[in-house]
């Protein structure tokens, strides 16, 4: 180390105080940097694997190819993995024939890459040994090693053979299956599964057995080097489509690998963090940018000294530079640690409930460094701490050796500019007049005050918008559950009654409130559906009309609940209803969620609602490849108003594809509605206080309904918990960051305001020197702090504002955000900023009072 | 031989009615091992010559000559480098860094250089200057006539061709003033040291050699005391 570095380092020592504030800002900024990185690679990597584990490890789902074709993709460019389902045809147990299975063989290689969850055994190696679903192995009580005899056939709906892709449309009720078996296979249970990625069939059990060579229909699941390849890939493998084969992507697996095909959500995400880092860097940069000026303006006269000994600007500058390094050799170290070490911390305590937020399992999110990334902050950390340094630096060029000796710039006299008006003297006396002048003769000092004040407020205010616009974005809505527990069962009423009386009968319940619901649909005119939202309703059409059939909803509720929709019901001939027509849904004009009518029925006029079954001999719409209906017409409604929102004890979620919510009356129901052929479902909200025994003790006693009749009991508190712990997650999250940058805003403004007034001691002995009382001199602070902090609330609110429209302009990006006026946490960033400075003001008023007058009055 | 030559140096501050001229038209010359006072009231100048000699402001007119080398036809970096070699400045307020020891700041401009310190040449002048004992002290620590020996002893550590002193009793007792004063005179003397001392004091003045008198910025006198 040359002597300008061993001079740097001992002035550093000496000034104890402000160099461990420019350090802990080091510390602070560096540390941010490195959080903001090392959460945005473990939750990556938390979501990558999450998703690994529960959907696979795969990009592209190729289905209805030939093993040859199979073969070849397995083997492209670009591949690195492929997994070949072999179909091998449907069945039917002998044990029981009531139900299908469809079988398909596993490969010999990458058999992982789509996970199945064992509940017991092994998964099979051999053409002979098979894997069954746990729900199977219940109805045919099977277990491992035992054998199973399947006969193997072509499934029909009448005169169609079905395939597997067929399997997943038909809609119960269809009838007219048939399964004509050609062959038996015998096979020995290797392993039951509980859960598995495939998709499941609808009309048949997937059961898998081991490799065979025999071909049939595959799918064929490929992962890719390059996971970015993955939406151009089936174009430039375009030799292999053919008729038939389709494509799907792994959506979620591909986003979290950052590989996105126009994600509005993805640039969202980074953009904001773009938003974060640039924040961290800027107040951080001002902050140590401060604190070099600083030390510039203390060492001014020391630099002119060494100019006059011989010393080159080139040395001094790099006099300056070694400050940086050795501050950014000390911060960004301790920095990076206490960035990692902070966010393994945070992961820890509020990991579950992120967790929870992003996929509802409440699961650890263990931290991941990535070397590279980690790399970046400390690479942002150092170019922050050069960047800083630079203009100071810079400005060293311009200093003459006279100048600094005599420090002669620090007072800049302009004669008229130094004048004040007569009314500050009339006002406020000697200290307002003096104050008066004080801002006006050297105003490039007050600005580095003003700078760092108006900073703080920035800072504070655009880290609490932050936190408030993430929160509305995250669309977590905390609206506490109206029932604590929810239980639904389709059966017949007799049936309900006695779940009814099970519950109230169980301890720890209060309360239980209930109503009915059915689902049918209704035929409508496709163009009477908003364009957007059509897609919802696709899939079916009555093949009589060709109109569309769109999925609605009915709701008995008990009379007095109806009553308070005010509908007017007298005369109604037939089933009077209530409708609800409104829905939320994506603009790709507008790029933003908003709200509209799905379809407006006409008051007065009936509606026929029914069910609708797609018989054997159904026709597909070959342009779009929907299935024709038979509408079978069950009721008919005769709508009398439109209902602005649901009523309280409603709490059924949105179902996307109900084109209409229709509420009616028990008595009206009971009057019309029970000549239908429609059993309703029935649904109780369970209030009580201990949710979880109840939960847990219904759970047991329910359990035959839910086995005969399809029941399922839900714990809404539990899940509302579950969204409280994510919300606070998320809150923890920015709060932290909220206090980080506070802190870093608030070492900046005491940096500041108290080396203005260290160097300003001389000035002060000497209006004490002539005189000047120390409520006088205080007065004069504190005139300038209220000149100071006016000044400094204007900037800060326009700044505020610019910060609320860029917060507003990334978001709505994807969602609907609507403009926060940021009052709250100005009123708060500028009460705190006024405070601080006039306690940083006052305590280095306190300190010109323990200097002797003589001394500093001596003192260059 | 003409170790200095000054050739119609000017110097003026700022601009239009806020205009002082600080130096007006000086000439002189200085032979090698002259020992040389400039006297003046306060804002005759003599600070400024003193600067201006040493490259340390820039002059509006003139020349300054040191060596037979126009001071001001050198950049930025060679100005630097003939304050640091050819040039000793002692200041009325010592003007040490603070944060390095008394040998440290002695061999300040050695260090500068980037270049080794010659052990011997300090260990001289530390004894002459009676700091022995003290290399190791802080400014801080010292007192004020110890500090101006460390001054006088930075100003001599290269062997410059000027040693420009401002002032430099100003800040001392009359005890102090004699030593610093001695020590000058035996450095003037023992080693040829070339010595131009701005002094209010009349003493001090007339054991010099020469006398050059300021007034107004303008040399008014340019007297021979010893010849």
């Amino acid at each position: 180390m040359n002597v300008f570095g061993k001079i740097t380092w001992r002035t550093l020592k000496r000034n104890r105080a402000r160099t461990v504030i420019t350090i802990v800002g080091v510390i602070l900024a560096a540390a941010m940097l490195t959080a903001v990185t090392a959460f945005a690679v473990s939750l990556q990597q938390f979501l990558v694997v999450s998703e690994e584990e529960s959907g696979g490890n795969w990009h592209l789902l190729v289905e209805n190819v030939s093993s040859e074709t199979a073969g070849e993709l397995a083997e492209a460019s670009g591949v690195e993995a492929a997994m070949v389902l072999t179909g091998q045809g449907f069945g039917v147990p002998e044990e029981d024939p009531s139900f299908y299975v469809y079988l398909e063989a596993f490969p010999r290689e990458n058999a992982d890459m789509v996970p199945f969850v064992l509940e017991e055994g092994r998964m099979p190696e051999t053409g002979d040994e098979i894997l069954i679903s746990s729900h199977m192995a219940e109805l045919l009580g099977l277990s491992c090693g035992d054998s199973l005899i399947i006969g193997m056939g072509e499934l029909k709906q009448g005169e169609r053979t079905l395939t597997r892709a067929d399997a997943g449309l038909a809609f119960e009720g269809s009838g007219d299956l048939s399964l004509d078996a050609r062959s038996r296979r015998t096979f020995s249970v290797a392993g039951v599964y509980s859960y598995t990625a495939v998709d499941s069939l609808l009309l048949a059990e997937e059961v898998f057995t081991g490799p065979v060579t025999a071909d049939g229909s595959c799918r064929i699941y490929l992962r890719l080097e390059e996971p970015r390849t993955a939406f151009s890939f089936p174009e430039e493998h375009g030799e292999w489509l053919a008729e038939g084969i389709s494509w799907s992507f792994h959506q979620s697996l591909l986003r979290y690998q950052g590989a996105v095909d126009n994600d509005r959500f993805y640039l969202v995400m980074v953009q904001l963090i773009a938003f974060l880092l640039a924040i961290i860097m800027f107040g951080s940069a001002a902050m140590i940018y401060n604190a070099f000026s600083i030390s510039l303006r203390e060492r001014t006269a020391s630099f002119g000294l060494l100019a006059c000994m011989g010393a080159t600007k080139k040395q001094l500058r790099h006099s300056m530079l070694w400050e940086a390094v050795f501050v950014g050799g000390i911060g960004i170290p301790l920095g990076v640690l206490a960035g990692i070490a902070g966010t393994g911390i945070t992961l820890g305590v509020i990991g579950r409930g992120l967790s929870a937020w992003i996929n509802g399992r409440e699961r650890v999110i263990p931290l991941k460094i990535s070397w590279e990334l980690t790399g970046l902050a400390v690479c942002l950390s150092a170019l922050t701490v050069l960047l800083s340094v630079w203009i100071p630096a810079g400005r060293v060029k311009k200093m003459s050796p006279m100048e600094a000796v005599r420090s002669a710039k620090d007072i800049r006299v302009r004669g008229q500019k130094a004048r004040t008006g007569k009314g500050i003297f009339a006002l406020f006396g000697l200290p307002g007049m003096l104050a008066a002048k004080n801002y006006r003769r050297d105003w490039r000092r007050y600005r580095s005050t003003v700078f760092s004040l108006t900073l703080s407020i920035a800072l504070y205010v655009a880290a609490s918008l932050f936190n408030s616009y993430l929160t509305e974005a995250t669309g977590i809505v905390l609206t506490a559950p109206k029932t604590e527990l929810q239980y639904r069962v389709s059966a017949p009423e007799e049936v309900c009654k006695e779940a009814l009386n099970l519950i109230q009968g169980t301890e720890g319940v209060e309360s239980v409130s209930g109503y009915r619901l059915c689902t049918l649909f209704l035929t409508v005119e496709e163009e009477e559906i908003p364009e957007r939202i059509r897609g919802r309703y696709q899939g079916l059409f009555d093949r009589e009309t060709g109109k569309r059939l769109a999925s609605v909803q009915i709701a008995i509720l008990p009379d007095e609940v109806f009553a308070d929709f005010g509908a007017d019901t007298e005369g109604v001939k037939g089933l009077p209803v209530v409708y609800y027509n409104r829905t939320s849904s994506y603009n790709p004009d507008t790029k933003r969620y908003d709200e509209l009518t799905t379809w407006q029925p006409r008051e007065g006029e009936p509606l026929t609602v029914g069910n609708a079954a797609v018989p054997s001999d159904s026709v597909t719409n070959p342009e779009t490849g929907e299935a024709g209906a038979v509408f079978t017409q069950e009721l008919v409604l005769y709508p009398v108003k439109g209902a602005d929102a649901l009523p309280e004890t409603f709490f059924e979620e949105e179902y996307q594809s109900r084109l209409l919510l229709f509420f009616v009356s028990d008595s009206a129901w009971e009057e019309w509605g029970t000549q239908a052929d429609i059993l309703p479902e029935q649904v109780y909200g369970i209030r009580c206080r201990s949710h979880q025994a109840v939960y847990e003790e219904l759970s047991g006693k329910l359990g035959d309904f839910s086995t005969e009749y399809g029941g399922y009991l839900k714990d809404l508190a539990g899940e509302y918990e579950t969204d409280r712990n994510s919300q606070m997650a998320l809150q923890v999250l920015t709060f932290g960051f909220l206090v980080l940058i506070s802190l870093i805003a608030a070492a900046n403004v005491y940096n500041t305001v108290s080396t203005n007034l260290s160097l300003r001691r001389r000035e002060a002995a000497m209006l004490r020197s002539v005189g000047m009382s120390r409520k006088s001199l205080r007065n004069m602070l504190l005139y300038e702090g209220l000149t100071i902090a006016l000044r400094c609330i204007v900037y800060g609110a326009v700044i505020s504002l610019a910060e609320s429209w860029i917060l507003q302009w990334i978001l709505n990006g994807g969602v609907d955000t609507r403009f926060r006026m940021p009052l709250a946490p100005l009123a708060v960033s500028g009460a705190g900023a006024a405070v601080l400075l006039f306690a940083s003001m006052l305590l280095g008023f306190r300190k010109w009072y323990q200097t002797d007058i003589i001394e500093e009055l001596k003192s260059e | 031989m003409n170790i200095l030559q000054v050739e119609n140096l000017t110097r003026i501050y700022g601009e239009g009615e806020n205009t002082v001229r600080a130096l007006d038209g000086v000439s002189f010359s200085v032979e090698k091992g002259e020992f040389v006072a400039i006297v003046g009231a306060s804002g005759s100048g003599k600070s400024t010559l003193l600067h201006l000699i040493g490259g340390v402001d820039r002059p509006t007119g003139g020349r300054v000559l040191v060596d037979g080398r126009d001071v001001y036809r050198q950049n930025e970096e060679e100005l630097a480098v003939f304050r640091r070699r050819q040039v000793g400045l002692i200041y009325q307020f010592y003007n040490l860094i603070p944060v390095l020891t008394a040998e440290e700041n002695l061999t300040l401009p050695v260090l500068m250089d980037g270049r080794p310190v010659n052990r011997d040449r300090v260990e001289e002048l530390l004894k002459l200057l009676k700091l022995e004992a003290r290399r190791n002290y802080l400014p801080n620590q010292l007192s004020g006539g110890q500090q101006q020996r460390v001054s006088i002893g930075r100003a001599l550590m290269n062997a410059p061709a000027l040693v420009l002193a401002d002032e430099p009793t100003g800040n001392l007792d009359s005890e102090n003033s004699r030593e610093i004063m001695r020590l000058l005179r035996y450095s003037n003397k023992t080693y040829r040291q070339t010595m131009i001392v701005i002094t209010h004091d009349e003493n001090i003045a007339l054991s010099a050699d020469r006398i050059l008198s300021l007034e107004d910025g303008k040399l008014v006198r340019d007297e021979v005391i010893r010849p």
